[in-house]
């Protein structure tokens, strides 16, 4: 069995360790997040929802995932 | 006499008020508030998600309802204004943005010119684009000229809840676009939505005023009926101000007492 090769990526602003090359549907499964109002930015790049499966996360992404929360203004 | 509708990104409203959905002490307050109000659009950030949860203020809400109006609060730059944008959009929040670019953290002020940077990128883009600009009628045309779909002067700094601080700026921008015009930030109190309204805009937005009061779902009610009101009255026509007085019944037939 081949050994698992681990990354980190910056997911957040928070460190995490995942599974080398692993795409961005997987991370978020992985992270349990909901895909509804969902939007995931890699590298300051929105990542359209058809390309979830086929973008191949690297060693030292940096990964936004926001959904819609409260406020107003500025808040 | 019937009133036309507002009408924003080709969509049309009945509603003049727009509200939010922060510092509510509720959910169900919230909700409570939302349905008080009559609005149709409500605001909402994009933030990330908190893990494991990832939960989302629209899980609790009935987006089948409302328009939803995502901002872009919290951004200091036309750079993150737009990535902010296209990432509501990818979420599913449809190409109507309400756009803030802050220039300063202690008075919210916007930088007008990172404002109208982004404006212009965004509209470009198809978006329709909702600016939280000052109350300042020469941006207010620039950003017209951009591609804003309306302008959203804001009548006192947000938060503040002083009102429309300066009715003949709003006034004279008015008269400088043809766009909606719908007042964004400063109201405190249903009578400063009335004055808004009074002067001729065409909405107005608030969330603090309302989340913020004693009773918000009272309040949102009473935002409404004075959103209400204060249209109306623009329709009706005022009379004009004068300094002395003019009796209102009849001088003529007045009996004679004198003896």
């Amino acid at each position: 069995m081949a050994a698992v090769l681990f990354m980190k990526i910056v997911v957040n602003g928070k460190e995490h360790e995942v599974a080398e090359g692993l795409s961005v549907d997987a991370l978020l499964t992985h992270l349990g997040v909901k895909r509804e109002f969902t939007a995931v930015a890699v590298n300051r790049e929105v990542t359209p929802k058809s390309m979830y499966a086929a973008t191949r996360l690297a060693e030292g992404d940096k990964v936004e995932i926001v959904r819609p929360m409260g406020g107003g203004s500025a808040s | 006499m019937s009133d036309t509708n507002l009408v924003l990104g080709g969509k049309e409203f009945s509603s003049r008020l727009i509200v939010g959905t922060g510092k509510y002490s509720s959910m169900q307050v919230m909700k409570d508030a939302h349905e008080a109000s009559g609005a149709q659009i409500i605001t909402v950030a994009l933030r990330r998600v908190s893990l494991p949860s990832g939960e989302s203020i629209l899980d609790h809400l009935d987006t089948t309802r409302y328009t939803l109006l995502p901002n872009t609060a919290g951004c200091y730059t036309a750079d993150e204004a737009v990535r902010t944008c296209y990432l509501a959009r990818e979420a599913g929040l449809g190409e109507m943005v309400k756009l803030e670019v802050i220039g300063d953290a202690r008075t919210l002020f916007p930088d007008v010119l990172g404002l109208l940077e982004a404006t212009k990128t965004l509209a470009r883009e198809g978006f329709t684009v909702m600016p939280y600009t000052n109350d300042d009628p020469v941006i207010a045309k620039k950003l017209e000229d951009a591609g804003a779909a309306c302008v959203m002067p804001l009548g006192a700094p947000i938060g503040s809840g002083l009102g429309i601080r300066n009715p003949y700026n709003i006034k004279i921008i008015l008269e400088s676009v043809t766009v909606p015009v719908i007042v964004d930030a400063g109201v405190g109190t249903a009578s400063d939505a009335t004055i808004a309204m009074e002067l001729g805009c065409d909405g107005v937005l608030m969330n603090t005023a309302i989340a913020g009061a004693r009773d918000a779902v009272d309040m949102a009610r009473a935002m409404r009926l004075a959103v209400e009101a204060g249209r109306l009255a623009f329709r009706s026509g005022r009379i004009s101000k004068k300094l002395y007085a003019t009796a209102s019944s009849p001088l003529e037939g007045v009996p004679d007492w004198t003896s």
